[in-house]
């Protein structure tokens, strides 16, 4: 496939990324949970339709707004993921289902919890009337997204596109992840500091949330930051080192790439539970022996859309032509959470995800623009 | 650029088991089974539905070499055995080549979490609520080991997943790939209608002048898409030439009285497949017995197609099967095109007075090429597949 062009990049997350950018000393947490910094909302979205959005819609429509704005054209198509998708509205009507006998119930929160609201509330914002697409697929419903994105730009009907993903947290999403745990692990055994997550101890990590959004074209243009040159993922139920290996490299050859064209890997590594991501992760760092590993998970938190976050880093990254120290793996494992700016314009980024949720991995291959 | 065969399918719904059961209740052979109260899903709310017969044990049950854990939902219960049957039929075996999968889903299996609400430590039960477990649980059962899509768009869920599998057959990047989708009913997706005054108190009549709201069913429906290569050799049963989705960017629930999306999504998959609305033998419509939506079809469809192509929507004896729907009618809509019959708009009396489109009332013989199936979904999501009869070289 054709590679697309990613011209603009917008993020809402726990860190001040919505005007700033990931170039500044690391925003602490200790609570159980990393909250996104609100931007004026009302700058954004129309203070009549505000006031019946959800965090998770506020989110989403106002760093889409944002990319749109960067961009400097509307769209022609759109594609967002999501893990949770419109949960509060959905928690909400069914709360009122329970407590009100399924009587005299208001429909304005059913008509708002279908998960595709966002791609829908974009549409109607910016008048975009073409090819609408969400995806609902856990931790890579972003890749989802951006994949469809891709092969969008690919077929040639369309000339762009916007994609994002975007999560919330919310009382039950809180809940339901500490007692599951199997994507999260432990929430929180004892107040730790994100600032901590990758020190040698940690057993656990921080709940977070966020809204990353991207326009992208079929044509490479001034404004272009990166190019996105694939997006894959797949089921490695049977995994191995082996199988790992195999199949990053024939992703790799797909693209005429080997491992060592890449000089940074952004991993999806949390930080806690060392004995999977020692599976999970470890394993995948020594086939790119000549690249940096980044991480960003201290950054925003972990949710099911975070690796729209990676790819904002990635984007940054190329943009300013310097790589955050606070983000390598390296400078975290000794303690190290200090910003510290680093010349360095990587030719290309692989960012790399995988879950013990059903053993899914994903991968997003970037080049510099030019 | 790949052509897009079709090489299996398979289907559960509130008539029948098996997808090629469902072929005498659509020619009028037999008659449907009547909508009624859900046995199933935990609802005080006694409009008539058009649930699936078997309780959640016997479906856990219906495939011997499934062991699916006990905390499932009903939905993923009525997933996995659309999709083996259909995996089955394409003659795919999973472990000699990795499988993609595109599925769908509105409530991701709510109705388990609903009955679950008040306990939320209750573990596994909830991440039914959230997570991907209906995609994951059927590519871990089935042994897919390819790409795993969700797709979530409403009501055109399931016609999205055809053509994002489509799409993908088309481009190389699948060569074989299992798409569809389902959701079982729910109290929430019922009381959610009935919040909207749009639930049918005696079962819907689509199109007709006197409708009065949807029925909501459950079911859930699989294809197999494959291409030239993976298909040589195999009973191909019929090809995707067309397929569109647009958005009307109007209105959360409802459409513009004109149709407008619903014409674009039409208009735009007659581009793909580069034939002519007089090139098309029958459309499978929407069609949920909305008072505004399907006028809005119709209208759509009268612009673009006049009055002589053949119209129906099956939802009089499905029910609106949510996320099901759109790959249930795409069976529904081959299997109209292989038997060459144009299958009757149930429940039909007194067709809308606004338009003329030609609504059929019993199931009768055509010759045609290619048919049209819709579906769409709030959020103004509008997708339109076009399928082709396969003529044997």
């Amino acid at each position: 496939m054709k590679p697309s062009y990613i011209q603009s990049a917008a993020a809402l997350s726990p860190q001040n990324t919505f005007d700033g950018s990931i170039f500044e000393p690391l925003a602490e947490y200790t609570g159980d949970c990393m909250v996104a910094t609100d931007p004026d909302f009302g700058k954004f979205i129309p203070a009549a339709r505000l006031r019946r959005m959800s965090r998770f819609l506020k989110m989403g429509l106002t760093t889409a707004t944002l990319a749109i704005q960067r961009a400097g054209f509307i769209p022609e198509a759109i594609c967002v993921g999501t893990g949770n998708g419109c949960c509060s509205h959905l928690e909400k009507f069914m709360r009122a289902t329970t407590e009100q006998g399924e009587e005299l119930l208001s429909p304005i929160p059913f008509m708002a919890s279908g998960h595709n609201n966002l791609a829908a509330q974009i549409a109607m914002n910016h008048q975009i009337k073409g090819y609408n697409m969400s995806f609902l697929n856990g931790s890579i419903s972003f890749e989802n997204a951006l994949s469809d994105a891709h092969l969008l730009l690919c077929e040639g009907q369309y000339h762009n596109v916007i994609v994002g993903g975007a999560d919330e947290i919310t009382d039950l999403t809180k809940n339901v992840f500490r007692h599951i745990g199997d994507f999260l692990f432990p929430l929180t055994e004892k107040e730790i500091s994100n600032k901590a997550f990758y020190s040698e101890d940690n057993k656990s990590t921080l709940l977070g949330e966020g809204a990353a959004f991207f326009c992208l074209t079929s044509q490479p243009s001034e404004q272009t930051i990166a190019q996105l040159v694939g997006v894959h993922s797949r089921n490695g139920q049977a995994r191995s080192a082996q199988s790992d290996k195999e199949w990053l490299d024939s992703i790799l050859a797909s693209h005429h790439l080997s491992a060592a064209d890449i000089d940074l890997v952004i991993s999806g590594e949390n930080g806690a539970n060392y004995a999977f991501n020692s599976q999970n992760y470890s394993a995948v760092y020594p086939l790119f022996n000549q690249a940096d590993v980044a991480v960003y998970k201290h950054l925003c938190g972990e949710y099911y859309s975070a690796s729209s976050f990676a790819l904002f880093c990635a984007c940054q990254i190329f943009q300013y032509g310097k790589i955050p120290s606070h983000l390598l793996l390296t400078h975290l494992k000794k303690g190290d959470a200090e910003y510290q700016a680093i010349d360095k314009k990587p030719r290309n980024i692989l960012i790399y995800h995988a879950y013990n949720e059903s053993d899914i991995q994903s991968v997003m291959i970037l080049s510099c623009g030019s | 650029m790949s052509r897009i065969f079709i090489t299996g399918y398979g289907a559960i719904s509130a008539m029948a088991n098996t997808a090629d059961d469902h072929l005498p209740f659509l020619s009028g052979e037999k008659t449907a089974p009547a909508f009624a109260p859900s046995r199933y899903a935990s609802t005080s709310l006694k409009h008539p539905v058009a649930e699936v017969k078997a309780d959640n044990e016997t479906l856990r049950h219906i495939d011997n070499d499934l062991t699916v854990p006990d905390f499932h939902s009903r939905s993923t219960l009525l997933h996995l055995h659309a999709a083996k049957q259909a995996l089955k039929m394409a003659g795919l075996v999973a472990d000699r080549q990795p499988i993609d999968l595109v599925c769908a889903t509105t409530g991701a299996g709510i109705e388990v979490t609903e009955n679950n609400y008040q306990d939320l430590h209750s573990g596994p039960l909830f991440k039914n609520f959230i997570t991907s477990t209906i995609s994951t649980t059927i590519a871990q059962q089935l042994g897919l080991q390819g790409e795993i899509h969700m797709i979530s768009t409403a009501c055109s869920s399931s016609a999205n997943a055809i053509l994002l599998g489509a799409r993908r057959i088309k481009s190389g990047l699948s060569k074989h790939i299992v798409v569809g989708g389902g959701d079982a009913l729910s109290r929430f997706s019922l009381n959610g209608f009935n919040s909207l005054e749009i639930l049918s108190a005696d079962g819907c009549k689509p199109f007709d002048e006197n409708r009065n709201g949807v029925t909501l069913g459950e079911a859930a429906a699989y294809l197999v898409l494959e291409d030239e290569e993976s298909a040589k050799g195999k009973n191909i049963l019929a090809e995707i030439v067309g397929y569109a989705n647009t958005n009307e960017a109007f209105h959360p629930t409802a459409s513009s009285a004109e149709g407008e999306g619903p014409l674009a999504a039409m208009q735009a998959a007659l581009q793909i497949a580069h034939i002519q609305p007089s090139d098309i033998g029958y459309i499978n419509a929407h069609g949920t017995g909305t008072i505004v939506n399907d006028l809005a079809e119709a209208v759509a469809i009268e612009k673009l197609f006049g009055n002589t192509t053949p119209v129906s929507s099956t939802k009089g004896i499905t029910g609106h099967t949510l996320a099901g729907c759109g790959s249930l009618e795409a069976i529904f809509t081959l299997l109209a095109l292989n038997h060459q019959q144009i299958w009757p708009n149930f429940n039909l009396q007194t067709p809308l007075k606004e338009t003329n489109i030609h609504l059929t009332t019993n199931a009768t013989s055509a010759a045609y090429q290619y048919a049209m199936s819709n579906s769409f979904g709030f959020g103004g999501n509008n997708t339109a597949i076009i399928f082709s009869r396969f003529n044997r070289p």
